[in-house]
């Protein structure tokens, strides 16, 4: 166990802490020369290394995976997208398509297991979880069999019913659904912090997109192996729907619920700490807004323009999410004594038990719960019931 | 301020569940389970194959054509509503009860097709314009199939031939036509649908260019079928010149005016189950030498005015005394017969052919072969000789062949159900209205249906009481005995409405033959010996094609045929539905310009399709020579492979550019385009029913009319009526409604005489008047 270092005062929240690279109580970058920090300013507080800013869609939607992992996370996340472009490339469309949905809710079920995330009821919390995702993303996929167009009308955009369906209500109903996932465990106490809401509702929303695509798309199943068609339009459709449109909604819905979690977990003065985008009247419709403009962007759009504007507008979602993380795990900061050393699993150094590693920066509460014992919670006083 | 420097990293202590190698590969394990339990639920609920309309199924008949679910087949196309394009001046009809208008601009549409009972199926048909100086049809067909990349997914040229599309026009104009299949799949923001099918082709008239695309997400099984819907309306398609009135060229020729399409020929490979059962009894036919080139010769003196032999028909007996083998012949081949220990059930008087039946077994060691079972893909299990049976030498010299012991199926009905003529609009529309008045209305003659199927008698009764008619009951006259009533009873039950709606008061006889078990030749030969009946329809018909007819089932309905011209029947046969491909009615992707067997035969009247267009009180306007580009249809027509031109067919147009020696087809032709099909009653239910298989008993049933009138006349007999009909279309005014627009996906219908139409449609009053007039002469 190394030595407790001497003291110091922390210039951002000004508490006296160990004199480590990182305060452990703000994660804030205490050693004057600013260029030895590993991503040249204040780091992502789930992924020190990386600027808060950086759209890194591992470190984001799979916030408490160890550094150490996210190589692997990456190299499968890679493996798969390259899986379902080679299917593709070779016309194997319906086996393309099932690997676009089960892409990133296979990566987020592996994170769940691999990070142990919620430790006292792993199975039941993860079970409720994506089981809501996949049921309502089969009911909403039902729904849309039933009431999208499935004709040849359709191919020609020949009604109004198309937009307001397709467009703008299913996408809606989609959204509703998926947030509904996640808020029976919101007057939990047990999950009270920003990145469980995060997470649940990340979880849930890649389920239920992956279990409405399937559902939605069932008849193209029954199209036989190599079925006709062009494979470029298909590459960049099948990689819409297995990365960029999973990723957009678990950052749109996770940081709707991050913002929920904000706002109803989080003590009272963190609360505001995201501004508007915090509040969960502009987030609710901010994210309902992504999700409709997704739905429009894949209706009105093509191939690569298609592919862009989709891409775009999950990065934005992706952005939100990470700072609702960030700020998330900056809350409650001092409200807690510093208590003994323990091994960080990012570094591998032993730092104070606080909230952040004071030699890698990384959050305390991002890390694996089995390899980091539960750390004494802050009473959310003044949190009001969901 | 400096922060103390940290400690080394201890790499032990970075925590990890799993090691990257492993956590890799068990995403891979994962991922690619999902894969092998997707690969197996995409193969089990594979598509099947893509039925051709003829398909055979069960012990049936080769399947049947496309049909539309009975709701849908309600009401004929009659008075429809207009869509004109305000900027371009074309326009077209169509059936508001089943189109919607979706969207339209001044230069185009777009409509879709539904009917309530059935919610599943669906049709979309785009028509746009522009002027042929902007946009040529292949730009324009380019751009509109574009414009559609957004919403289908991977949209593409579909490369399986059984898609193709072949003989592309707009509106019967296919001036520098052009169009093809395609192939994606429906998408939208939730995930792509369902696969679509696009047929598109577009036109220009020399002012406009004109695409049409009909699309549909309906199962393959029904595809041909909607979009005969589609083809309905295009075929009603006016341009602003005009043109689709001036398809057909000025000349007295027909012009090659579309590319020969590729020739494929690809056919499903039937799967061999194992050797029949020995103890199974099975009949077949012995086909008997005949004095050939005696027989040609009288047949040709038969026409011939300056011969002692002209219109001198033959009975059967004194066929068989004439041309067929002695009667120690017949005996000795009876003698062989019961001594392999096999029974001789007909001995036709005109000596064509002898049918007998035994055991697999005995019959194997007779003609030293073995037979085997067979199932074809549609499951369907028939046996055929596992070598080519071997005619004993005892009796080569009087047996030819052997045919019956292959129960490949082998007649098709011919048959498109939708448009509808009713008794009423097909006495105005043809002009039997004369005839009728004077009481020619088949009083006393008898007509043979030719069928490999049956009916039900309340069928027929109830077709009766529906329009009113009261001609006698009709027969059923069992053939190696008979048919149960199957699948093509509606066919049977179309043959016999058309000749009640022209001659209701003819005597029908239908002769029954299991399909498959019997051929065309032991049909005729069981009319040839029955003698009543000395006019035949055949609705019935097969690719003629070496892979499916046999040389002895050739020579053994040739002979038969033969005969019965001798004995001064007139057979009419269908000519096809599937245009200029007959064979493609087997196998979709089979693309070579084939004919229908027996249609081709020039011992017969083979009958090809128009559409036929009237004026609002019913009479006549104008037709068009049948073809559904969208929906693989069209009046059957081109060149027989083996036999050649007869002596008679000659006149206007006969000689072309297409002429290699060979017989050409059709002779004539009558209504059979879905749109302006016939009225008929089938399982208790009136509906109309469209193909060269209605053309052929209207035909027949004129002809009784004619025959008839003739009799009333003091003639006794028509005999073979094909040589007069080229005669008399020579004249003018002719009988015949020379049909000038249209085609059948390959030929076009032209002045005077074409593979479309043949020589016309009657004026069946004017052609009476006309037989009857050159008879007398």
């Amino acid at each position: 166990m190394s030595e407790t270092p001497s003291t110091i005062t922390c210039p951002r929240c000004e508490h006296v802490v160990p004199a480590t690279p990182y305060c452990v109580r703000c994660g804030e970058w205490l050693v004057d020369d600013l260029s030895q920090h590993p991503s040249g300013r204040r780091g992502f507080a789930a992924a020190p290394n990386e600027s808060p800013l950086r759209p890194n869609v591992i470190s984001t939607i799979f916030p408490q995976l160890p550094r150490a992992d996210m190589d692997s996370f990456r190299a499968s996340l890679a493996l798969g997208a390259a899986a379902i472009i080679v299917l593709a490339l070779f016309r194997l469309f319906p086996l393309g398509l099932v690997g676009s949905a089960v892409l990133v809710p296979l990566l987020v079920i592996l994170y769940l297991w691999d990070v142990d995330l919620y430790e006292d009821e792993p199975l039941l919390v993860m079970a409720l979880t994506i089981l809501w995702g996949i049921g309502a993303g089969i009911g909403v996929g039902f729904l849309t069999r039933h009431v999208v167009e499935q004709s040849a009308g359709l191919a020609v955009q020949t009604s109004n019913h198309t937009l307001i369906w397709s467009g703008i209500l299913i996408p809606l109903i989609s959204f509703a659904a998926m947030i509904a996932g996640p808020l029976p465990l919101l007057p939990y106490r047990k999950f009270n912090d920003v990145l469980d809401g995060a997470t649940f509702g990340a979880a849930c929303a890649v389920s239920f997109v992956g279990a409405e695509l399937l559902t939605h798309s069932s008849d193209f199943l029954a199209s036989g192996v190599r079925p006709v068609g062009d494979t470029v339009p298909w590459v960049l459709r099948l990689i819409s729907l297995g990365v960029v449109v999973p990723v957009l909604a678990a950052c749109a819905v996770g940081a709707v619920a991050g913002a929920l979690w904000l706002r109803y977990r989080a003590p009272v003065r963190d609360r505001n700490v995201l501004g508007p985008l915090g509040h969960p009247f502009v987030a609710v419709p901010l994210a309902a807004g992504l999700i409709v403009g997704a739905a429009l962007i894949q209706l009105y759009m093509d191939t690569w323009l298609e592919l862009a504007l989709l891409v775009v507008n999950a990065l934005l979602a992706l952005l939100w999410l990470r700072l609702m993380i960030h700020l998330g795990l900056l809350q409650e900061a001092s409200e807690i004594e510093i208590g003994p050393p323990v091994t960080c699993t990012n570094c591998g150094k032993q730092t104070p038990s606080h909230t952040f590693c004071a030699f890698c920066g990384m959050a305390l509460r991002a890390q694996p719960k089995q390899a980091f014992p539960p750390r004494p919670r802050v009473d959310p006083k003044g949190a009001q019931p969901a | 301020m400096n922060a103390v420097t940290p400690e080394p990293t201890t790499p032990d202590a970075i925590w990890q569940k799993v090691k990257p190698h492993k956590f890799i590969a068990l995403f891979a394990a994962a991922l690619t389970i999902f894969f092998v339990i997707a690969l197996v639920v995409i193969l089990i609920v594979k598509p099947g194959p893509t039925p051709p309309p003829c398909s055979p199924k069960d012990d049936k008949p080769c399947g049947r054509p496309p049909t539309l679910p009975a709701a849908a087949k309600a009401t004929p196309l009659v008075n429809g509503k207009i869509w004109r394009s305000s900027a371009l001046g074309f326009q077209f009809e169509y059936n508001p009860q089943r189109w919607k208008v979706a969207d339209q601009g001044s230069t185009g549409v777009v409509m879709n097709w539904s009917i309530p009972s059935r919610p599943d199926l669906d049709l979309t048909l785009i028509v746009q314009g522009a002027k042929l100086s902007e946009t040529p049809p292949a730009q324009l067909l380019q751009k509109q199939i574009n414009s559609l990349k957004g919403d289908v997914l991977g949209l593409r040229t579909d490369p399986s031939p059984k898609h193709a599309l072949l003989g592309p026009n707009v509106g019967y104009v296919d001036q520098q036509a052009t169009g093809g299949a395609y192939a994606g799949t429906l998408d939208t923001p939730q995930g792509p649908g369902a696969r679509i099918a696009l047929l598109s082709m577009a036109a220009t008239d020399g002012k406009i260019s004109l695409v049409a695309t009909a699309a549909t997400t309906s199962p393959e099984s029904i595809k041909l079928a909607l979009m005969n819907e589609a083809d309905s309306v295009l075929n009603t398609l006016q341009w602003p010149s005009g043109a689709e009135a001036q398809a057909a060229s000025a000349t007295s020729q027909p012009q090659a005016l579309r590319a020969r399409p590729q020739l494929t020929s690809a056919k499903a490979v039937d799967q061999y189950v194992g050797r029949t059962a020995p103890s199974k009894r099975i009949g077949f036919s012995l086909v008997l030498r005949f004095k050939q080139a005696a027989l040609d010769r009288y047949l040709e003196e038969l026409q011939d005015p300056a011969s002692p032999n002209y219109h001198r028909y033959l009975s059967a007996r004194e066929i068989g005394r004439r041309f067929g083998i002695s009667d120690a012949e017949v005996a000795r081949v009876k003698r062989s017969l019961a001594a392999a220990g096999l029974q001789v059930n007909v001995v036709y008087a005109q000596r064509t052919s002898i049918r007998a039946s035994g055991t697999v077994e005995k019959i194997s060691a007779y003609f030293d072969t073995a037979l085997g079972d067979f199932r074809e893909p549609s499951g369907r299990v028939y046996h055929k000789p596992l070598r080519t049976p071997t005619i004993p030498a005892a009796i080569r010299r009087s047996v030819f062949g052997v045919t019956g012991l292959s129960t490949r199926s082998l007649a098709l009905p011919a048959a498109v159900p939708q448009g509808g003529l009713t008794p009423a609009t097909t006495e105005k529309a043809y002009n039997l209205g004369p005839l009728h008045r004077a009481g020619i209305q088949g009083q006393g003659q008898t007509i043979a249906i030719v069928s490999f199927d049956s009916f039900k008698d309340s069928d027929p009764k109830a077709f009766d009481r529906k329009f009113g008619i009261t001609g006698p009951p009709v027969k059923h006259r069992r053939v190696a005995g008979g048919s149960p009533v199957g699948e093509g009873s509606v066919e049977v039950n179309l043959d016999i409405d058309v000749i009640r709606s022209v001659a209701p008061k003819a005597q029908n006889i239908d002769y029954e033959g299991p399909n498959g078990r019997v051929g065309y030749g032991d049909m005729l030969n069981a009319i040839v010996q029955d003698g009543k009946a000395d006019i035949a329809s055949i609705s019935w018909g097969n690719c003629d094609d070496a892979s499916n007819l046999s040389l002895t089932e050739r020579r053994n309905t040739t002979q038969a045929f033969k005969a019965a011209v001798a004995r001064g029947i007139s057979i009419f046969v269908a000519s096809g539905d599937a245009g200029a491909y007959s064979c493609q009615r087997r196998f979709l992707e089979d693309h070579r310009l084939t004919a229908e067997f027996p249609g081709d035969s020039p011992y017969v009247i083979s009958v090809g399709g128009t559409r036929l267009a009237t004026a609002g009180d019913g009479s006549y306007v104008r037709e068009y020579g049948w073809e559904d580009v969208l929906g693989n249809g069209g009046g059957g027509g081109g060149l027989n492979p083996k036999d050649p031109r007869p002596a008679w067919q000659k006149g206007a147009g006969v000689k072309n550019t297409f002429s290699n020696g060979k017989r050409q087809l059709p002779d004539v032709s009558a209504s059979a385009d879905p749109d302006s099909g016939f009225y008929v009653v089938s399982g208790g239910q009136l509906f109309p029913i469209g193909g060269t298989s209605a053309a052929t008993p209207f035909w027949a049933g004129s002809t009784v009319l004619i025959r008839q009138l003739a009799q009333k006349q003091g003639i006794r007999k028509l005999g073979f009526i094909a040589p007069i009909l080229y005669q008399l279309a020579q004249q003018k005014p002719s009988p015949f409604h020379d049909v000038v627009a249209g085609g059948n996906r390959y030929y076009d219908a032209g002045p005077g005489w074409d593979y479309s139409t043949g020589l016309g449609s009657p004026d069946v009053n004017a052609l009476a008047q006309a037989m009857v007039k050159h008879l007398k002469r």
